[in-house]
């Protein structure tokens, strides 16, 4: 399980550290806080699988990761200082590292100290947001390669999230359809939360393989979530996190999602919020852990924890 | 922004302290009730906000914290009781010896300075005390002050009844019958509430009375 990050010149990360990451972890702040680079800063970090040293040439990777639409957002701009992101995972230390054509004369490679190595991005994480990070096809792809009895706890565990009632999941003319009582559709007839849950749980239950640290990363999980959900989402993704041993990050700018977050885990004596937020004093981004008990008692007096200045 | 925190007991206190200091500040407030309804409530709560405070000043560069806290009617050590709180959050070491007077806490690149005030009139009582004491000169309070001969007329009601309840029947008696209209009692909840009194209603209270001298010049601290 990825415990802490040490990101260093990667986006809007100079120099930015989290610790204490927990099987299920949410994290909250203001517009370009930096929300959505932690996730990506910890897609790369976890796709270092070797407690060694790896230097990765992002530019190589390009491929291998091309069905991630963030990857895009990588600069290949002319950096001075690379790219470092330091995990630490089960306790073990992960390193990754960039080098680019023009610096290579700054970094001495190959050395001792650094070894060469290729990172495998496929099937280590996974990142939804409402922007389809996961393209349709991405997913068709995965639900197909299921067996029945997920597909069938996919179309169980929709059901009692969302309340509905759907008979079967299935694929047809490469589109997901959803069978109700009443008639069959393809999924984009629904509403964004019935297709934003069936990625997550297409996306857990995908998350197979000899991978050491399995995450999942959610950017703005309350998408298109009505509140009245957000209750049963949690409670059935901190079960599934568990059974399947997948680590979550999810980020979010929604109080009622921080709430019912915050009851889940209490309940299940697990997970844990983080604030980020700029620190004017220092100009640096910085992210606090909230425990569940500090949490509830800011929810409760209405403390500001959602990366506001005090 | 500021960068200074007030803690007090529960929403009037929080209401009072924001009247003395001439703000209200929403969405980042200055002030902070606790919500407790007794000691051990409070030191629970105190402890958390001490943890949640902590945190500020090492990572949001909080710098100031003033804990306001009641006297009650019983001899109890207030300071005493705060720095149970400070050291389990912040060490043995920081120990609050006066009201008034800061302890500074060094926390990461950043000072802390804690300070505490205790409410009473004469050594004893609570905001409602306070009230009562500040009530204005120009204004009556006749249906207020008859709550005396009614607290007095049943056998056993000062032992049911104790002096911060009486107080606190008296300051909003004073409120809703000496100072409002049919129409606002007929909506007591807003337009009778010690929040509307003091933000709408300011002369039935005498702010310049001298029993409020020493928490607004202990507030001074925290204007900047």
């Amino acid at each position: 399980m990825l415990q802490n990050i040490h990101i260093q010149n990667f986006r809007c990360f100079e120099d930015f550290e989290a610790n204490g990451f927990e099987r299920i972890n949410l994290i909250g702040g203001k517009n370009n806080s930096g929300k959505t680079c932690l996730l990506e800063g910890i897609f790369f970090g976890n796709a270092v699988q070797q407690p060694k040293f790896v230097i990765v040439e992002l530019r190589d990777q390009r491929n291998a990761a091309q069905d991630f639409e963030f990857y895009k957002n990588v600069s290949y701009q002319k950096r001075i200082k690379p790219i470092i992101i330091q995990t630490v995972k089960d306790g073990e230390i992960y390193k990754l590292k960039t080098i680019y054509p023009f610096d290579n004369s700054e970094i001495n490679f190959p050395s001792k100290e650094w070894e060469a190595g290729r990172v495998n991005y496929h099937r280590t994480s996974f990142t939804l947001n409402n922007k389809d990070n996961i393209s349709n096809f991405k997913i068709i792809e995965l639900f197909n390669d299921l067996n029945e009895e997920k597909k069938d706890k996919i179309c169980l565990l929709l059901q009692n999230i969302l309340e509905i009632k759907i008979n079967k999941i299935s694929t047809e003319d490469e589109l997901i359809q959803i069978s109700t009582p009443n008639n069959k559709l393809p999924i984009y007839y629904f509403g964004d939360a019935l297709q934003n849950i069936f990625k997550y749980l297409v996306s857990f239950f995908s998350s197979v393989g000899g991978w050491k640290n399995k995450i999942l990363l959610i950017d703005e999980i309350e998408n298109g979530i009505h509140y009245s959900v957000h209750y049963d989402l949690w409670k059935n993704l901190f079960k599934l996190s568990k059974e399947l041993n997948v680590q979550i990050f999810a980020t979010t700018h929604s109080l009622e999602m921080i709430q019912q977050f915050n009851k889940v885990a209490k309940e299940a004596g697990e997970g844990a919020y983080f604030e980020m937020f700029r620190n004017e004093e220092e100009n640096k981004i910085k992210c606090i852990k909230h425990e569940a008990d500090i949490l509830e008692y800011e929810l409760e007096t209405k403390e500001n924890f959602r990366g506001e200045q005090i | 922004m500021s960068k200074y925190k007030i803690i007090v007991e529960g929403k009037n206190d929080k209401f009072f302290i924001e009247a003395l200091l001439g703000i209200k500040n929403v969405v980042s407030p200055l002030v902070e009730e606790l919500g407790g309804i007794n000691d051990f409530e409070y030191s629970d709560k105190i402890e958390k906000k001490l943890t949640i405070f902590k945190t500020q000043a090492e990572n949001k560069s909080l710098k100031k914290v003033g804990i306001i806290i009641d006297q009650d009617y019983i001899e109890n050590d207030r300071i005493g009781f705060l720095n149970k709180m400070i050291a389990k959050v912040f060490g043995e070491e920081y120990v609050l010896k006066n009201v008034q007077e800061s302890i500074k806490i060094k926390l990461g690149n950043n000072i802390l300075e804690i300070s505490c005030f205790i409410i009473n009139i004469n050594g004893k009582g609570e905001l409602s005390t306070v009230l009562k004491a500040i009530k204005s000169q120009n204004k009556h309070s006749l249906f207020a002050d008859c709550l005396e001969k009614w607290w007095e007329c049943a056998d056993v009601g000062k032992t049911i009844i104790d002096q911060v309840e009486f107080d606190k029947n008296w300051y909003h008696y004073y409120i809703k019958w000496d100072n409002s209209n049919r129409q606002e009692r007929q909506q007591a909840n807003k337009y009778c509430s010690l929040e509307y009194s003091l933000l709408h209603k300011k002369d039935i209270w005498d702010f310049e009375n001298i029993a409020l001298d020493e928490l607004k010049n202990y507030l001074k601290k925290f204007k900047e």
